[in-house]
């Protein structure tokens, strides 16, 4: 009886991811292959799903090619990538240094205002870019912070310093208290339990919230058109670059599209066996 | 050495909070002066001529339908969406929460969708969401007989397109979280369940659905805050078209307030944004602490 | 044990400070010294994409540095309403179509240009103002009166590209299916619907032209057809006058036609779907720009290449051609406090030698005579055997210009009256019911 269910089950898991990754890598397989398209083939009617492919477009954008005539100004990509990992790298850690000692607090202690704090963190995320960005520009101006990244990672924090306080915060406050008592009657200083004890138990939650954090600091689009320039310009703004005046490139922005995703896997692999990893401390729980 | 490492128990709190909050203090002056704005006539190309008007603007635009419009679009653009991202990331978390074979890949893979800036992934699925039979979607649904569909073009399909756009490129975040989540359920209550004999469903909705509950409610609380806001991927493909069927309160913001040079009712957009985040936020974090405590 | 509490204090201790050193760092930078580096924010463009490969003569002639940030146009928009509005002065100079010009003289974005042409010091004596035509040099003055005005005031701006607007058809189409070339807009509604049927396998539609909800969408053909019509945006009173008897007329037709003979999905259109369709082949007729001619006819990217005719927009029942016209230009920041470095580099990138040697990088149309008549300019740009010349001269010298009342609001008007097309397209109102409600609008927006 329980091995039929378990092979139902496993068909089910079986169709059900199937559809989803379907659903989820066909349009990335799509763009991948626009990225080995001709210009021609690109926009052709009916799409064509066979074609001879060219890897002329990711020549143009890391090296530039002189067969188009006004479009292969693209060899600042290299420089773009570099930018953003700057920037995406930067927030993240400072994000990490800031909003994990934030968690901890809120998670742990008990002190006035304390919602309210933690609601104050949630709030930051709310204010449409908009209606932030025109006096935003006016004080970074002022500081001399535009174009610099200093000044974008800053801005960034925006974008993944709340999300990172309220997820570690719920990871936080999932640690029995038990344990941490346990430590604290052994001795150890609020700060020992800390490194030692509570934050190897929310590994899982780190790592998630790096990886998502640094995707939506990698992805930003906003921050970095108006409050950078031409020293730090990311690679979103790269890619849009590829809308040009005559036409659209659209196989050059595919393969920068392509390039532009390989750190976030290549970090979402490295990560991911954190976020699977099984913990005994769940024996413990009760 | 322990000793003189203890810092004073009350002020550690502040302390730790506090690096955080400079950080993000930079938004109060933009956001105090965006209300301020509200209440002027402040034209961008006219800078030197505002006027206090008091709430003048928010007459003018609480009488137009085309705010109504705005907020009745934000509202069910915000919550098709993070149901179907919340729905889709439960039941494919779930489904990746077993050891098998690949599962490793899958569970790399799973985030791609994310990995490319919204604004891109839009303009790409503006391409495949192309009207003729040059539209790959339409090219696939051709083989089943379906003639080509304006997908971005029609009032009804452009909104239901962009959702679609949404849910693509943000379930991979539900999934991850509560993917996370699921990996640090204790394990005693399963196995106590399985002694007692419970049906998967049974463990289910007592078991599982109430532990993962404070994840489900970040999930909801941290989407639809994103959700309302949205902006690039509307931006990238109808801008609010056709004929306003997109158009959500950030794009109308837009609009008024760079397009249109007018400030002020740009500004009325945003704060009644905010607010309508506020006001979702204030449940939602409510409701999270409840179900921590559970 | 202690060595562990120990590192990972430091590593603490190290993160803040990293932070730290971070702000300090940049809150302490000079600001930029004197007038040696200039910076531009600029448009990508055929135009500036050009030029930033001749910048290094540029720095090495005259020891400045120049920074440029090129960016794509929406994007770059945004980012320029954000710097001027600021008043920062951070860039120094930067490119703008004419209704930029009109928002932004008004606001007192822009630094009047007539005082750095007549000094010796800063324009070389064989800059040649006189060069440029006069119709452009004439809708880039403006004495910041609504209504009128253009031609006289200051000069705000000095243009480096120009284009009107033509209706490319297919010569092969026509002639394959016997139908004559449109010579009236009546004509080119029964010709696009003659030709919206299956070629070759493939569907073809007869008539495309842009149609997101954007002042872009009324700027080429439908104002063109408008104004044809001899209907007019504005009356003398600055009355919204699109909902006239003649602007309820050809708005009607021009719809019918897109309706009837235009692809779907009309209302989210874009410049670059609307030439790529062309290109591929899917589009009868195509009317916009007439320099996307150079993209039109190359054979490498194009599968209509020699088979493009050029055909003059049509007259309207007065027998009157009446095109509208564009132009990109370049301006100096009121706020700069570079203005004289940038007016030198403005100078030197408007200059003769350079316009021309942008005209093999696609920067069509030139907006000097001498660079047009010129026989590398002609070589260039002699397609459709001819035809695009003899319709671009036409144009440039008779039949293109502005067509449009000179506003501060004028992208918030274009807006509008996109939107109203775009409510008739779907049915929702009237040709009559929504000009007439876009006209209602209008007139308020100009009465603040």
């Amino acid at each position: 009886m329980k091995d039929g269910t378990g092979k139902l089950r496993s068909a089910v898991r079986v169709v059900g991811l199937g559809l989803y990754f379907a659903f989820a890598m066909a349009p990335i397989v799509w763009i991948l292959m626009m990225s080995f398209k001709n210009p021609g083939d690109v926009i052709a009617t009916p799409p064509k799903f066979i074609f001879s492919p060219t890897l002329d477009n990711y020549k143009a954008i890391t090296v530039g090619l002189e067969s188009y005539s006004s479009e292969s100004l693209r060899p600042d990509f290299p420089k773009y990538f570099l930018n953003t990992l700057i920037i995406a790298s930067a927030t993240v850690a400072v994000s990490l240094v800031l909003g994990t000692f934030a968690a901890y607090s809120l998670a742990r202690f008990s002190f006035p205002m304390k919602e309210d704090i933690a609601f104050t963190f949630l709030s930051f995320r709310f204010a449409p870019e908009l209606m932030v960005i025109l006096p935003l520009y006016v004080i970074f101006q002022k500081c001399h912070l535009i174009d610099s990244f200093a000044g974008l990672t800053l801005a960034y924090q925006l974008v993944t310093l709340p999300f990172l306080i309220w997820v570690l915060r719920g990871f936080f406050e999932e640690i029995p208290k038990e344990i941490e008592q346990a430590a604290r009657v052994d001795g150890c200083t609020w700060w020992g339990v800390f490194c030692r004890i509570s934050l190897p138990l929310v590994k899982p939650g780190i790592a998630a919230v790096v990886i998502l954090s640094f995707i939506f600091a990698w992805n930003n689009f906003i921050f970095a058109m108006i409050l950078g320039g031409e020293r730090t310009q990311p690679i979103t703004l790269g890619i849009l670059g590829f809308i040009g005046y005559e036409r659209v490139l659209w196989g050059q922005m595919a393969a920068a599209t392509i390039i532009c995703a390989v750190p976030e896997l290549v970090l979402a692999f490295v990560i991911q066996k954190y976020i699977i990893r099984g913990l005994t401390f769940g024996a413990v729980k009760g | 050495m322990m000793k003189s490492m203890r810092m004073p128990g009350r002020y550690l709190p502040y302390l730790l909070s506090l690096p955080a909050m400079l950080a993000l203090i930079g938004i109060m002056y933009p956001f105090f002066l965006g209300v301020y704005y509200t209440l002027t006539n402040y034209t961008l190309t006219r800078p030197d001529q505002i006027e206090f008007i008091g709430l003048r603007n928010y007459a003018q635009i609480f009488s137009d339908w085309v705010f109504w419009r705005a907020l009745l679009t934000t509202f069910v653009y915000a919550w098709a969406a993070v149901a179907l991202e919340l729905g889709l990331g439960l039941a494919v978390a779930l489904m990746l929460n077993h050891p098998f074979r690949g599962v490793q890949i899958l569970r790399s893979l799973l985030i791609v969708p994310m990995m490319i800036p919204p604004i891109v992934s839009a303009l790409m699925w503006k391409v495949i969401f192309l009207p003729t039979r040059q539209g790959v979607l339409n090219y696939l649904l051709g083989f089943l007989g379906i003639s080509p569909i304006a997908w971005l073009g029609g009032s009804y399909t452009a909104l239901v397109s962009l959702i679609l756009i949404d849910v693509w490129i943000f379930s991979p975040f539900a999934i991850l979280i509560l993917l996370a989540g699921l990996q640090s359920l204790p394990k005693e209550p399963y196995e106590a369940a399985m002694v007692d004999g419970a049906s998967g469903w049974f463990v289910f909705r007592r078991l599982t659905l109430p532990m993962l509950s404070p994840c489900i409610v970040l999930i909801i609380l941290f989407r639809l805050i994103d959700s309302l806001k949205v902006f690039d991927v509307i931006y990238a493909t109808t801008k609010g078209g056709p004929a306003g069927a997109t158009t959500t309160l950030h794009i109308q913001s837009y609009f008024e307030a760079i397009r249109w040079f007018k400030m002020g009712h740009g500004m009325v957009y945003a704060l009644v944004l905010w607010i309508m985040c506020y006001l979702f936020s204030r449940v939602l974090t409510r409701l999270w602490t409840r179900a921590l405590m559970r | 044990m202690h060595d562990q509490q120990g590192a990972n204090h430091r590593v603490a201790v190290l993160g803040f400070c990293l932070l730290g050193a971070l702000l300090c760092a940049s809150c302490s930078r000079k600001p930029d010294g004197e007038a040696k580096e200039i910076h531009l924010l600029l448009n990508r463009h055929p135009f500036t994409e050009s030029i930033l490969r001749f910048l290094p003569e540029y720095e090495a002639q005259t020891g400045v540095k120049v920074y440029t940030l090129l960016l794509s146009e929406e994007e770059y928009f945004e980012k320029l309403i954000t710097e001027l509005s600021s008043r920062s002065g951070y860039y120094d100079l930067f490119m703008l179509g004419f209704p930029h010009i009109w928002q932004y003289a008004n606001a007192g974005w822009l630094e009047p240009l007539d005082g750095y042409i007549a000094d010796p010091n800063l324009t070389p004596a064989d800059w040649d103002f006189g060069d440029f035509y006069p119709g452009l040099i004439e809708s880039s003055r403006w004495n910041l009166i609504a209504g009128g005005g253009i031609g006289e005031g200051s000069l705000w701006a000095i243009p480096v590209n120009s284009e009107a607007y033509v209706i490319f058809y297919r010569k092969d189409l026509f002639e394959r299916f016997q139908v004559k070339a449109p010579t009236t807009y009546q004509e080119m509604y029964e010709a696009a619907k003659a030709l919206t049927r299956v070629v070759d396998g493939e569907q073809v539609y007869g008539f495309a032209h842009r149609g997101v909800r954007s002042w872009s969408t009324i700027n080429p053909g439908y104002c063109t057809a408008f104004s044809s019509y001899g209907a007019r945006d504005f009356d003398e009173n600055l009355k919204c006058a699109i909902d006239s008897p003649r602007g309820i007329e050809i708005t009607d037709l021009f719809i019918r036609t897109l309706k009837e003979a235009g692809p779907p999905g009309w209302p989210s259109y874009t410049w670059y779907e609307g030439k790529e369709g062309f290109l591929s082949g899917r589009f009868a007729m195509w009317f916009d720009a007439n320099h996307q001619a150079a993209a039109f006819e190359n054979p490498s990217k194009s599968r209509v290449a020699g088979k493009v005719g050029y055909l003059l927009p049509p007259p309207g029942p007065d027998g009157e051609i009446r095109s509208n016209a564009w132009h990109w230009s370049l301006a100096l920041n009121a706020s700069s406090g570079r203005k004289r470095e940038a007016w030198k580099f403005l100078a030197w990138a408007s200059s003769k030698e350079i316009l021309q040697r942008t005209i093999p990088y696609e920067n069509i149309n030139p907006t000097r005579q001498s660079v047009w008549k010129d026989a590398r300019t002609v070589a260039v740009t002699n397609w459709g055997g001819g035809e695009y010349r003899r319709t671009a001269d036409l144009l440039l010298s008779r039949y293109a210009r502005i067509r449009l009342t000179p506003t501060v609001q004028i992208t918030q008007i274009g807006d509008r009256w996109a939107e109203a097309l775009q409510e008739i397209y779907a049915g929702s109102k009237t040709t009559e019911g929504a000009l007439h409600d876009a006209a209602a609008d209008i007139n308020e927006m100009v009465r603040h």
